[in-house]
């Protein structure tokens, strides 16, 4: 059976925590070391990161249906590139 | 991999120790202190309704750090929240709304926005005034939110607001909205001074632009 296609504006906001996460840091006032910013672009830069390597605020504001998949999964299942 | 796994392997009284006892922030680094409480109220919001009762029983006690690590954690409850665990913490994030610190005051909109205690609605909207842009940025994510055909002009407004975190604030819930009327505008934040401003502005018209195109292939 094929899967449900992702809601788009729901796409868009999981994509832009995983790949803006420094700028919504800011945006929300949460302070990440240097090491973790390091670490947190090293998985986005590969693709691997999860919304669950991310602080418990960024966490809070993810969509639920992608929590645990990888940037590279949820732009394959959202159809971008 | 979580920012703090040992944590998730911890029992809930272990964490509710952690989270009251000063002593224990030792065990980590102390620029992650605010991270890890943070974390630590969340494993204890998603334990169980024993954790919540417990979170929400110390909102009158603790410190800022820990009263803003209570309202990150508390929505991430998420199912386990009853009517009444629910009503009740919007009726407490809506006594917060108050308080001497812009931060508290943010999150405890944040709370009632990811509840949808819409019944706070003039209350938030009374933060548009606020001193602080953290504010005033989280009451323009409430009315988005659960006020979509009303916020969408104000959003639009607060396009034209000296406060970068505003302006930023309101461009994210445009392109949440979809609302295609301030695209001419969001695109004029492309050259903004500050550099979080034009990645939200070009994020939000690359995502409107897009979806136009879609909108309009499909008839």
């Amino acid at each position: 059976m094929d899967r449900p296609v992702p809601d788009p504006s729901r796409c868009n906001r999981a994509i832009k925590i995983l790949e803006q996460f420094e700028r919504l840091a800011r945006k929300y006032r949460i302070k990440l070391t240097r090491e973790r910013l390091e670490r947190l672009k090293k998985l986005r830069d590969s693709g691997k990161i999860k919304s669950t390597d991310l602080p418990a605020k960024l966490l809070s504001e993810f969509p639920a249906e992608f929590v645990g998949m990888t940037l590279g999964t949820i732009r394959k299942r959202c159809g971008k590139r | 991999m979580p920012f703090f796994p040992e944590l998730s392997r911890r029992p809930l009284e272990e964490l509710m120790k952690c989270f009251i006892d000063p002593g224990r922030e030792k065990e980590i680094p102390k620029e992650e202190g605010e991270l890890w409480l943070d974390e630590v109220a969340v494993q204890i919001a998603r334990a169980s309704t024993k954790g919540i009762k417990f979170l929400l029983d110390h909102i009158p006690v603790v410190d800022e750090r820990r009263l803003r690590a209570i309202l990150i954690a508390l929505p991430s409850a998420g199912n386990k929240l009853s009517a009444r665990a629910r009503a009740e913490i919007c009726r407490q994030s809506r006594s917060l709304l108050g308080h001497s610190r812009p931060l508290i005051v943010a999150e405890a909109a944040d709370v009632l926005r990811h509840l949808g205690c819409r019944e706070a609605e003039e209350e938030v909207s009374r933060l548009l005034h606020h001193p602080s842009p953290y504010v005033v940025g989280s009451a323009l994510r409430f009315l988005a939110r659960h006020f979509p055909d009303r916020a969408g002009p104000l959003l639009e407004g607060a396009l034209d607001s000296e406060e970068p975190i505003i302006r930023q604030n309101a461009i994210d819930e445009l392109d949440e909205l979809e609302y295609f009327p301030a695209l001419p505008r969001i695109k004029r934040l492309v050259n903004d001074a500050d550099a979080d401003v034009r990645q939200a502005a070009l994020t939000a018209v690359r995502n409107l632009e897009e979806l136009g195109r879609e909108q309009k292939a499909s008839g």
